[in-house]
């Protein structure tokens, strides 16, 4: 398989092969480089961001994103759940919105504070 | 009755830039009020809720709402003035001051009579009309940035079906997005020959989702009578597009990635210079503008590739403020500084012989192995050697007391790359 390192701007162009002796990762600079390499050709992983609705209309939605990186395979369940959502504000950066999401280990979180409810319904 | 106030310094702009100076600002002791014409501080940040930022300044990967936050905390934790909702209508310089005047629904019509005044109003995208795409004009012809704050922060989803045109950063960022909610992008069409954006996001935002990239290709045409129906792309040859090889995209929605310009109608009023090179003002080595006592810093100055740097660029000027309310006599700005081969500008414009300086630089070319070289005249200066260059990244350098302590008066320093 072949990879664009993504872990500093140089770029470098990896190619990642399965061998006897495991994951062999060539046309890395760095030894960075080769760790991107290898987890992207076996576990590739991704943070997810997202905004879930909330039940006030000032601010009708408030983002996330997962405290950890969620198998790429696991996205697109982790985001269905959370469009899924709707919360309460206020909402406090850091806290927690959802728990081992899906299974996968990796929990939601806000990424903004918002003021309690100015009152106004969801639209 | 309108309310004048007397005040050390106005900063507008409540974004990465306006917060962080006028932190700093406060910090001194002196007094600051920050000026936002939305309903919060943070500016374009908060739309901006992929992660990304903060890997220089914090050290960790941060989204534009956690940024943003933690400066909202900060400006609040220091007895800075905040005026939200609130829209600076014109800026008037008066020897010793200028007068800001203000207004909004919640304050009325509010004149500041400040000593120092630093801008912070970031910047705008380019539209269909900067670039002047021929066609109809129905709706659903988007900025990718005022898609991002459709989608994020008001919960519309722009479209079903998209083609974005540009791959700038937020394009991309856009494409990812989109694809999330469960739309479609039918393509990224680029006229250059490279990205513009940054490699991650290409492999993050259109790899990850098999979005084509079209590079040397432009949209000629957009279609549609009430909402878009397609576009019509076509490759280019010799910088031309090649009509006979066009073929039209079926989409329902067209983002512009296309390039941002710093947002300088107010400077004007206060007849501030503005360079062509960077489209934001011409500013010393203290980042102070062509106006005494009006700094300016972020991308109002020139569009920066990074918030960190930002953040870094706004912390200076902030400092330079404080020097200049405290009457600090500044080295006099004795030295030009010019963009040479394969540079597209430099920022500051001036620097004072025997001051230390950062510089900000953005390249024209693409290159692996790279060497920069600042020149006076015929006589090198300082040199560096880069392991690559890119448009989309600026080059950020320091010359130090002793490398500056070395120019001669009045001839200007030149930076080229080789």
């Amino acid at each position: 398989m072949e990879y664009v390192c993504i872990v500093c701007p140089n770029g470098c162009r990896l190619t990642v092969e399965p061998t006897q002796e495991g994951v062999v990762v060539k046309g890395h600079k760095c030894p960075k480089g080769e760790a991107y390499g290898r987890d992207e050709f076996i576990d590739p992983r991704r943070v997810v961001t997202a905004a879930v609705r909330t039940s006030d209309a000032s601010y009708p939605f408030a983002p996330v994103k997962s405290d950890r990186p969620v198998a790429k395979k696991d996205v697109d369940a982790v985001l269905r759940h959370l469009y899924r959502l709707t919360v309460d504000l206020p909402v406090r950066r850091g806290a927690m919105c959802c728990t081992d999401c899906c299974g996968t280990g990796a929990s939601i979180v806000f990424t903004r504070t918002l003021p309690p409810s100015s009152g106004g319904g969801a639209p | 009755m309108i309310a004048v106030k007397k005040i050390d310094s106005v900063v507008i702009g409540a974004g990465a830039a306006g917060m962080a100076a006028a932190e700093v600002i406060a910090q001194a002791g002196c007094s600051v009020a920050l000026v936002d014409r939305e309903e919060q501080t943070g500016g374009i940040l908060l739309q901006c809720i992929h992660n990304g930022f903060g890997l220089h300044h914090f050290g960790r990967e941060l989204t534009g709402p956690e940024y943003a936050d933690e400066f909202s905390e900060r400006v609040r934790a220091f007895p800075v003035e905040i005026f939200l909702e609130t829209t600076v209508v014109n800026i008037v310089p008066h020897p010793g001051f200028s007068r800001v005047i203000t207004c909004s629904a919640l304050h009325g019509v509010t004149v500041f009579e400040a000593t120092t005044i630093v801008l912070a109003m970031g910047c705008r995208e380019r539209n269909r009309g900067t670039i002047g795409i021929p066609g109809t004009r129905p709706s659903g012809v988007f900025t990718a940035g005022l898609a991002q704050r459709l989608l994020n922060i008001e919960g519309y989803i722009p479209g079903r079906r998209a083609v974005i045109i540009g791959s700038g950063d937020i394009g991309l960022i856009m494409a990812r997005r989109l694809t999330w909610v469960g739309s479609e992008v039918a393509a990224v069409v680029e006229i250059l020959p490279h990205p513009s954006g940054l490699t991650r996001n290409i492999v993050q935002c259109l790899q990850d989702f098999s979005i084509p990239l079209l590079l040397s290709h432009a949209v000629t045409q957009i279609y549609g009578k009430d909402r878009v129906e397609g576009v019509e792309v076509a490759p280019l040859e010799n910088g031309v597009p090649v009509a006979e090889k066009a073929r039209i995209v079926a989409c329902d929605t067209v983002l512009l990635s296309v390039g941002l310009i710093p947002e300088n109608e107010l400077s004007c009023t206060a007849g501030v210079t503005i360079s062509p090179n960077t489209g934001g003002p011409v500013v010393d080595h203290r980042l102070q503008t062509s106006a005494a006592g009006i700094f300016a810093c972020g991308n109002v100055l020139h569009v920066h590739d990074l918030v960190d740097f930002v953040t870094e660029e706004a912390q200076r000027c902030g400092g330079h403020v404080v020097d200049y309310l405290r009457n600090k006599i500044p080295a006099a700005a004795s030295v030009a500084v010019e963009a040479g081969a394969n540079i597209k500008y430099v920022t500051p414009n001036q620097c004072a012989a025997g001051t230390a300086q950062h510089f900000y630089l953005r390249p024209l070319v693409i290159r692996e192995k790279a060497k920069l070289a600042v020149m006076q005249g015929q006589t090198p200066v300082f040199s560096r050697n880069l392991s690559h260059v890119r448009p989309a990244e600026m080059i950020s350098i320091d010359l130090d007391n002793k490398i500056m302590g070395g120019l001669e008066l009045d001839r200007p320093l030149t930076f080229s790359i080789r």
